[in-house]
């Protein structure tokens, strides 16, 4: 009976979840079929539906999106690696921590796309300057949420390792970082976030392959549900990132979701 | 080892004095106190008296404004192995299992082959078999306590320091905390230094009762308990202890006219 329950309540969950994209979907077919849209401009579900279709079989959906998620992959790899050490650092040293913290402030606020026309000019229209983009954008969550983690250590808990006599090394590894860790997968969870976006923005500003610039190119054709293929596989991209991401998060911080009572 | 024979723990003459933001705050006057190997020290004092203080001053966390502490032949100045404390909470690494809590407490010249059978040996200690993979967050409140006590054991400290360490549970679960410590101390016969602000607790587990003033906090009186173990709580020498103490705190005239009521 509790069995059956549960069930019943996952299936209403899932209800509430799809009833608005469905919903939202409904209409636009219904305004479609009844000739409220224009179809140069919004194309009906149906179309769009069609044209994913022929670009799943044509291989361009898949080609590009492998492109982009190459890019994106390269990009994060070394951002979060580079913002892991960095904010480890600027976590244990206060110096370290006063020197570049004016340097953090000022670059911060910069959006993304503001570094692209630079990042061409110094790297080229090339790989380089895209995986640059994504690298400086995956930086900013890692580096910070990084350090407030390393910050946010408990003393209580650094004084337990050092009434054991623990070494320095030991007790980065075995208390500072997994206390850390948390806030640093926060960090990484914001920063693939962050990359997948700065690839499509570089990508629709220069860039002869990809899923920005499939966008940006059937845009130039007139071709719109193309342009809505490749939104909507944006978004599903992000989803599915972010769904990975939460899984990897609930293995490696098992004890933060048990709970009492085994 | 040299360490088992000497460990006779020395405060001489230690004051504390703690800067704040408007001067300074003396919390520690002039403490004397000699505990010998294997004794059980119990230490009462009002909230704020600086009970807390002197534990982390014998393990070395804080430092002695005036005055010194030596263990055996040692100066204590920093922390070492040979102390082992019991913090009111309990302080144990969430994301560590049980086992891995206990682990991280063994010291680092014990041989690899040996953790398992000690791990096994001080969950045991401590009643907590079958509970090795479990997670500090499943416990209860008493059940993390013992498994604190058992990773401060694990240690194998000549003196273990407890800071109040079941001040946070209920009556009965406190009660049976108290049982399992005097037992660990029987069996083991190590020096124990414990703070409280139960008296009883204090009367039933103690060789020596201390008793510091209110801040800052000095010695105003040592009580011997020469009661045999286990000691009953409700016989008449008990009662005459524990009224010592009380007078002590409060003086002859509350003490009298709880008598009247
Ligand atoms: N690091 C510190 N800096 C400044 N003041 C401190 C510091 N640690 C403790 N104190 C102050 O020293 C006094 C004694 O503190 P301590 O923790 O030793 O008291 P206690 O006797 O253990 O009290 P309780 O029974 O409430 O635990 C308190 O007034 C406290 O505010
Ligand atoms: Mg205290």
């Amino acid at each position: 009976m509790g069995k059956n329950k549960k069930v019943e309540k996952t299936l209403y969950n899932t209800f509430l979840k799809v009833l608005a994209p469905v919903l939202l979907v409904l209409i636009w077919h219904v305004a479609s079929v009844a000739g409220l849209t224009n179809a140069n401009i919004l194309p009906s579900p149906t179309r769009v539906v069609e044209t994913l279709i022929k670009l799943i079989s044509n291989g361009k959906l898949g080609k590009n999106l492998l492109v982009s998620a190459i890019r994106v992959l390269q990009g994060f790899s070394v951002g979060t690696l580079l913002g892991i050490i960095l904010g480890v650092l600027m976590g244990l040293s206060k110096t370290l921590n006063r020197i570049l913290n004016s340097l953090v402030n000022i670059f911060r606020p910069i959006p993304m796309i503001a570094w692209i026309p630079l990042l061409i000019l110094w790297l080229g229209i090339g790989e380089e300057s895209k995986i640059a983009v994504i690298i400086i954008g995956t930086l900013w969550p890692v580096l910070l949420n990084t350090i407030s983690g390393i910050l946010s250590v408990d003393k209580k808990l650094l004084e337990v390792a050092q009434i054991m006599e623990k070494s320095r090394s030991q007790i980065l590894l075995s208390v500072i970082l997994p206390s850390a860790w948390p806030s640093i997968i926060t960090g990484i969870r914001l920063g693939i976030g962050t990359a997948w976006t700065c690839v499509v923005a570089a990508e629709m500003i220069a860039a002869a392959s990809g899923i920005g610039y499939m966008i940006t190119y059937a845009r130039e054709l007139s071709q719109p549900d193309v342009v809505l293929v490749g939104v909507f596989t944006i978004g599903v991209v992000g989803l599915l990132i972010d769904f990975i991401i939460m899984r990897i998060q609930k293995r490696l911080l098992r004890w933060k979701y048990v709970q009492q009572g085994k | 080892m040299s360490r088992e024979q000497n460990n006779e723990l020395h405060i001489k003459n230690v004051s504390k004095t703690y800067p704040i933001e408007k001067g300074t705050l003396q919390v520690l006057d002039n403490i004397n106190l000699d505990i010998k190997p294997g004794e059980f020290v119990s230490i009462v004092g009002s909230s704020g008296c600086g009970k807390s203080t002197l534990l982390k001053m014998m393990i070395g966390l804080e430092n002695p404004t005036e005055g010194e502490i030596r263990i055996g032949e040692r100066k204590v100045e920093k922390p070492s192995v040979d102390v082992g404390m019991v913090f009111q909470e309990a302080r144990l690494y969430p994301w560590l299992t049980i086992e891995k809590n206990l682990r991280f407490g063994i010291q680092k010249d014990v041989p690899k082959e040996e953790h398992e059978k000690m791990i096994r040996e001080h969950i045991e200690l401590v009643g907590l078999k079958g509970f090795e993979k479990a997670y500090p967050a499943q416990f209860s409140g008493g059940m993390k306590q013992r498994a604190s006590i058992a990773r401060a054991l694990i240690g194998n400290p000549q003196v273990l320091l407890l800071d109040e360490p079941f001040g946070a549970l209920d009556a009965f679960t406190r009660i049976n905390m108290q049982n399992e410590v005097l037992r660990i101390w029987e069996l083991e016969k190590r020096t124990m230094v414990l703070v409280t602000h139960d008296i009883d607790e204090a009367i039933f587990l103690s060789d020596r009762i201390v008793i510091l003033s209110e801040r800052p906090g000095k010695i105003k009186e040592i009580i011997p308990v020469n009661l045999p173990r286990p000691r009953d709580r409700s016989t008449n020498l008990f009662l005459e202890i524990r009224k010592r103490i009380l007078t002590s705190f409060l003086g002859n005239s509350e003490l009298n006219i709880e008598y009247y009521i």
